[in-house]
């Protein structure tokens, strides 16, 4: 059944795409805005701006891989569509 | 502490962002086994956040530390009313605690405990008279004891309404909409209110408006929202999509909400799209329950208002609201096979060519933007070849295509008139066909009126689309002649009639293109521009192969 797989391929990366959108929103970008040295300064606050943009970056780091799992979910797919147009697959 | 220095005011926007941060990362799910490191990463950030960034900054503000007075002083606290509401700020200090909010929160239960046990009876008993005398009372009474609860707030510098967490979540949305909250805060307020009633009281179990007939909570914040419009747009984007349709008792009011959210009137393609996508792909998995019962709307029909305006986006305009073609055609099959849905789009599609009207239809070169023209053209053939496609040939099927098609070469016809700098209206463009068009039309058995669209079935020449070419380029002529620059005689040259081949939408599209070129010496070049630009747009050959094929 190469249409339900296809189907299944897709709605996968639709998922995983959607999800990485909501990553390159930069959750804590808006956070680590506010948490400059304006609104507090010190070693703490140091520490804290570390945490965070580390964590941010992790959160980056998902999203880009998120996306690039939905491209070669999305591509298997297509090859699936091209097989089954062409005969290939039964 | 080891802070050196430190403002509370930013640090208290800075939780309330790192809040709505976590908010944010605890609605991203996935069980995707790809996903498992992003989840990974995400659930580690929502848990530093919840258990060391969120602590430390309350621990700072708590204690405050420079050993200043919990109390603002007079510059902070104008600068934090001068959004003309109450607004979001800061944890109850000494300030807040001179207002007693947990009595007023008693006093706020009490009384919608009195209003829903009245509301309970009328359901019963909905033409009693009495009933709704008493109903109105205990809304007056909540209505005063509300104002002097905000007036309360206001006279002690109190910056949020805390009762209303403290108060059941009915309770808090009768009095919610007697507060002069500012859009955002009321979003929030709203959001918060509704997971509130859906996770249920401390001890997990339901609320007793959960259970009554009449309106229950959710019933009374949509409709407090529909009242608000960029508050229901700040709803809509933070609401999640069970929330939103497994909350209300009446649907009527989710679908006004929706429009009222995401209507073209203050919204723009960008943030319609950030709202009604997901909804759309999220309802396609979730049939509403009680949708079968005969009264309640389905799951389509519900939503099917608000997207109207946006019908484009389903379509040629797909990725502006970050989808494929594919998934936005499936979205709008899945409307167009509703009845409901079906006539819901019919009876609005007149607020999308509304929204038309301000469209510019001139670029700068004082010719037809024809990208606006082409999106019609596409959304017009998509509908066409869906409601083919799922065999739907009801008369309010046809009646949308043909209402589509009408108004879209009235908007064509209105673009075209020398002058216009925008496009007029629908109907008005349609209105401008001199009578020469109108006999014209009337020989090829084309109707140019949305009153007799059921009567003329799909259409003469067997394909929408065209019919709108037609009726766009005899408009275009007629008024071209009305003026002086084509001879009197010149829609004589198109001659649709005697068809002959196999594919009739083809056949009168290559008469149309040979008309058009015929007339070009005998016009000016930009009339002979506007009805080249509508025959390309309508007179598609593509659209002509996939209909005819």
């Amino acid at each position: 059944m190469p249409s339900l797989e296809i189907d299944l391929l897709r709605a996968r990366a639709l998922r995983l795409r959607r999800l990485g959108a909501s990553l390159a929103q930069r959750p804590l970008a808006d956070v680590l805005r506010r948490a400059g040295d304006d609104t507090w300064l010190g070693p703490l606050p140091e520490r804290w701006r570390g945490d965070l943009a580390v964590a941010q970056h992790r959160l980056d780091a998902a999203g880009d891989d998120l996306t690039r799992q939905a491209f070669v979910l999305d591509r298997r797919a297509d090859e699936l569509e091209l097989q089954s147009v062409a005969g290939l697959v039964p | 502490m080891s802070i050196h220095g430190y403002d509370l005011r930013r640090l208290d926007a800075l939780r309330r962002e790192l809040r709505s941060a976590g908010d944010t990362l605890a609605a991203l799910r996935s069980d995707d086994p790809l996903a498992t490191s992003a989840m990974g990463a995400i659930e580690a950030a929502r848990r530093a956040l919840e258990h060391r960034w969120l602590p430390d900054l309350a621990e700072v503000i708590g204690s405050d530390p420079l050993g200043r007075p919990a109390r603002w002083g007079a510059p902070h606290a104008t600068s934090w009313s001068s959004g003309g509401g109450w607004d979001w700020f800061r944890d109850r200090g000494a300030d807040e605690a001179s207002v007693d909010h947990e009595r007023w929160a008693v006093t706020f239960d009490e009384l919608a405990e009195r209003r829903m046990h009245v509301q309970e009876q009328l359901v019963w008993d909905p033409e009693n008279a009495a009933l709704h005398l008493q109903l109105a009372v205990v809304d007056v009474l909540i209505a005063e004891r509300s104002q002097e609860y905000a007036a309360l707030g206001a006279e002690h510098g109190s910056s949020w309404p805390y009762a209303l967490h403290d108060a059941t979540p009915m309770a808090a949305a009768l009095v919610l909409q007697h507060l002069d909250l500012s859009d955002g805060s009321l979003a929030r307020m709203c959001d918060r209110l509704l997971r509130r009633w859906h996770e249920g009281s401390e001890h997990g179990e339901r609320f007793d408006d959960w259970y009554l007939g009449g309106d229950n909570t959710a019933d009374i914040v949509f409709r407090i929202l529909v009242e608000r419009p960029a508050a229901a747009t700040a709803f809509l984007q933070r609401v999640s999509p069970a929330e939103l349709f497994l909350s209300a008792q009446h649907d009527d009011v989710v679908a006004d909400l929706l429009v009222v959210g995401t209507s073209p009137d203050h919204v723009d393609e960008a943030t319609a799209g950030q709202v009604l996508q997901p909804l759309l792909v999220w309802l396609q998995d979730h049939p509403l329950p009680g949708a079968r019962d005969g009264l309640t709307r389905s799951a389509p029909a519900v939503i099917a208002t608000a997207v109207t305006p946006w019908l484009a986006d389903l379509g040629p305009r797909a990725e502006m609201w970050g989808w494929r073609y594919e998934e936005g055609d499936r979205a709008l099959r899945w409307l167009l096979d509703d009845p409901g849905a079906l006539a819901a789009i019919t009876a609005s599609v007149g607020v999308w060519q509304v929204r038309l009207h301000d469209t510019p239809l001139l670029g700068a070169d004082g010719r037809i933007d024809d990208r606006v023209l082409r999106d019609l053209a596409g959304t017009l053939a998509q509908v066409q070849i869906a409601l083919r496609d799922q065999e739907v040939a009801t008369a309010a099927a046809d009646a949308l295509v043909a209402q589509l098609t009408v108004n879209t070469a009235g908007l064509a016809i209105g673009a075209a008139i020398p002058g216009g700098g925008v496009a007029v209206a629908a109907d008005v463009g349609v209105g401008v066909l001199t009578p020469l068009a109108m006999r014209a039309l009337d020989r090829w058995g084309i109707a140019p009126s949305v009153e007799h669209a059921s009567e003329i079935a799909q259409g003469t020449f067997g394909d929408r689309a065209i019919d709108t070419a037609v009726i766009a380029v005899t408009g275009i002529v007629g008024l071209a002649i009305d003026r002086g620059d084509l001879p009197a005689d010149a829609l004589d040259l198109l001659d649709l009639d005697a068809l002959t081949g196999a594919c009739a939408p083809r056949e009168v599209s290559d008469r149309l293109h040979g008309f058009v070129a015929e007339l070009e010496p005998l016009t000016d070049a930009a009339t002979h521009h506007a009805l080249l630009t509508v025959v390309y747009a309508f007179a598609n050959p593509l659209s002509d192969a996939q209909l005819c094929n």
